[in-house]
């Protein structure tokens, strides 16, 4: 992945959760933390895991964009006109900056339906088109707004809304069927036209294949593939057990990845 | 077991070992360093042999997989006869490995003690 802001400050409270209540903001009663080699991936990959629900806002220079995360997810990111994936893809690529929590009015629609693993993968595979390309993402190549979140009964949100556009989404990656499954075999998100089949093979596989490599003293398995000439499975464990699934060419990115590439 | 048919993959950057396994996970050949039980790799062929019986019901095309560890991967891939399993690192050398997959099945194809076919 690009380099990506590498300066977070977050004020956090006595317990370590990162202070982002807007109330609370003023009079923060723990750490300003400080830490030159942090990537915006990191923060927002701990966000999530820890269920954070506030605004950030990411600074590069004169450019300036904000994160809003809730329930375990970055719900919504803009930059300018951009939001959404578009947004966040941005955000990644620049080189430096500053993260701090920030007031701002909620936004009234969510413009990301995925999880941390899943949407860093996406912008991953933006950045590496872009890198490729060396050009702008394709007009056809945005974020579409796919989930309505009702947060009206924050005070943010009553005060007043975000009006966000709706856009296109990436065909191929919107083809691409993600479940996801707890470690104890819980199917948390099915997505995409994704199956509780697709869960639960996804879930099978990952822990048949660890039983492999206990066997062969090889460790637990991080992820694997089952390949079609057409169509095949990605199946990779962080906190969760994902499993995608979509045409092979499609999958090649996440392949890369996960390193079976 | 000859596993003389199987060498060839050693000379494949990052190829640890290999054998090979009907579609039922019994083991035919075998050439893996010798750290690696036969019991060991018994019970690998087999749970192989039954992550492809499992693909089959989602992904009937299913024709190969790849299982990515800490330091290791271990790839399986299906010919007519059943299963060709290799051990690698993490970073094979893959188009000489997918090449020289499709060599040693076809070798073992034409091995007459043997009912295989590439």
């Amino acid at each position: 992945m690009a380099a990506s802001p590498n300066l977070i400050d977050i004020p956090r409270g006595a317990l370590g959760a990162p202070l982002v209540e807007p109330a609370r903001e003023a009079q923060p009663l723990g750490f300003d933390i400080r830490l030159p080699s942090a990537q915006l991936a990191d923060l927002i990959q701990i966000n999530c895991m820890n269920r954070v629900r506030g605004a950030f806002r990411v600074s590069s220079g004169q450019n300036e964009g904000h994160l809003f995360f809730e329930g375990g997810q970055l719900v919504h990111a803009d930059f300018g006109a951009a939001v959404g994936l578009d947004a966040v893809v941005v955000m990644l690529g620049w080189q430096g900056g500053s993260i701090a929590p920030c007031m701002r009015p909620w936004p009234a629609e969510s413009t990301i339906d995925m999880g941390a693993d899943a949407l860093l993968l996406s912008a991953a595979q933006r950045l590496d088109e872009r890198a490729f390309g060396g050009g702008p993402p394709p007009a056809e190549a945005t974020t579409k707004v796919v989930r309505r979140i009702d947060l009206s009964d924050t005070p943010a949100a009553s005060e007043q809304k975000t009006e966000l556009r709706p856009s296109r989404v990436s065909p191929a990656l919107s083809q691409l069927q993600v479940a996801q499954v707890s470690i104890e075999g819980d199917i948390q998100q099915l997505k995409a036209g994704a199956t509780r089949e697709l869960a639960d093979t996804a879930f099978f596989c990952q822990r048949m294949a660890t039983m492999i490599g206990d066997t062969l003293g090889l460790g637990p398995c991080t992820a694997l593939s089952l390949e079609g000439k057409q169509e095949s499975i990605v199946v990779f464990k962080g906190r969760t057990i994902v499993g995608t699934r979509g045409a092979t060419a499609d999958l090649d990115f996440i392949l890369a990845r996960v390193g079976l590439k | 077991m000859n596993h003389e048919p199987l060498e060839r993959l050693r000379q494949v950057d990052g190829v640890l070992g290999s054998f090979t396994c009907d579609a039922l996970g019994q083991l035919l050949l075998t050439d893996m360093p010798a750290r690696y039980s036969a019991v060991a790799i018994e019970s690998t062929a087999a749970r192989v042999a039954n992550l492809f019986q499992t693909a089959d019901e989602v992904l009937p095309s299913c024709r190969s997989l790849s299982l990515g560890f800490g330091q290791h991967q271990l790839l399986a891939r299906r010919f007519r006869f059943g299963l060709l399993c290799v051990l690698t690192t993490a970073t094979p050398d893959r188009q000489l490995l997918q090449v020289t997959a499709r060599m040693v099945a076809r070798r073992l194809s034409n091995r007459g003690d043997a009912p295989l076919g590439g």
